[in-house]
């Protein structure tokens, strides 16, 4: 029997849509794609990463420089990596989409494994923004010749990984430590 | 299981099995996942105090009942004791 939408306060609708997301959760896998599948996902999206960080590396003079595809020029490229990489991004977070949701919508195991997953993202990123600042340290302290950024376009383009790591590590975690699904 | 937990040993697959459950029938009751079930079942994840009584309550047994951090012995050798297999004659 279908069951009506109550049409009372606020917290009624809220428990209703909980208790029926709870309820739908019980048969939907929290992890979907094999783990194989999922580590190629996670380096596929670190690599496409990398690739367009190199690519915005060269700044407007490295333009002329960069891969065309399918004739196109230099633009159709950057689109094409920043394509790739929101389809990797989305990918990733459709995998564990079930671990990714609120307190409320996952059990207690599930929570487990998305706390101890942000946490190690968590100390993932601490790790990248202390060697990020080392690096600048160095750079700038000893003068030993490696580039140092100091236009906006290069601050952007050491932010733009940062952000990118931030957004898709906990996800990545995830996805990288977690068994084959159930079947 | 993280390192060095103390593992729980549990007979929810027997009891789920005898009732004639799908591990998504005792989910949905148990308001989990059911991958969480099969973790539970394999002993590979420790319920909470409160998952564990919520689980004693579906079965209508004590939580003593369902979880040990012992390994259970098999029921049949408990009803029947430890009967060797006996070789059959042809």
């Amino acid at each position: 029997m279908k069951r009506q939408i109550p049409t009372g306060s606020r917290a009624e609708r809220r428990s209703f849509m909980q208790a029926w997301v709870r309820e739908r959760r019980a048969d939907e896998p929290g992890v979907r794609l094999s783990r194989g599948q999922r580590r190629l996902i996670v380096v596929g999206l670190y690599l496409l990463l990398l690739a367009t960080v190199s690519a915005l590396a060269g700044g407007p003079e490295g333009i002329g420089s960069m891969p065309s595809i399918l004739g196109a020029g230099p633009v159709a490229y950057l689109i094409w990596l920043a394509t790739a990489q929101i389809t990797c991004f989305l990918l990733l977070t459709y995998s564990v989409r079930g671990l990714l949701l609120g307190n409320s919508y996952i059990d207690e195991r599930e929570r487990e494994l998305r706390d101890r997953a942000t946490a190690r993202a968590y100390r993932i990123l601490n790790g990248a923004l202390a060697l990020v600042g080392l690096y600048v340290i160095v750079a700038f302290v000893f003068k030993i010749g490696v580039p140092i950024p100091s236009t906006a376009q290069q601050l952007l383009l050491l932010l733009i990984p940062l952000g990118w790591l931030a957004t898709s590590l906990p996800q990545s975690v995830l996805a990288w430590t977690l068994p084959d699904p159930e079947p | 299981m993280p390192d060095g937990e103390r593992k729980i040993y549990n007979r929810l697959a027997v009891l789920r099995t005898e009732r004639e459950m799908s591990r998504i029938d005792l989910a949905r009751i148990l308001g989990v996942n059911y991958q969480t079930v099969g973790y539970l079942e394999r002993g590979d994840y420790s319920p909470s105090l409160e998952l564990a009584f919520r689980v004693s309550e579906v079965f209508g047994l004590p939580v003593e009942a369902i979880f040990s951090t012992r390994p259970f012995v098999p029921l049949s050798e408990q009803v029947y004791g430890n009967a060797q297999p006996k070789e059959v004659s042809r």
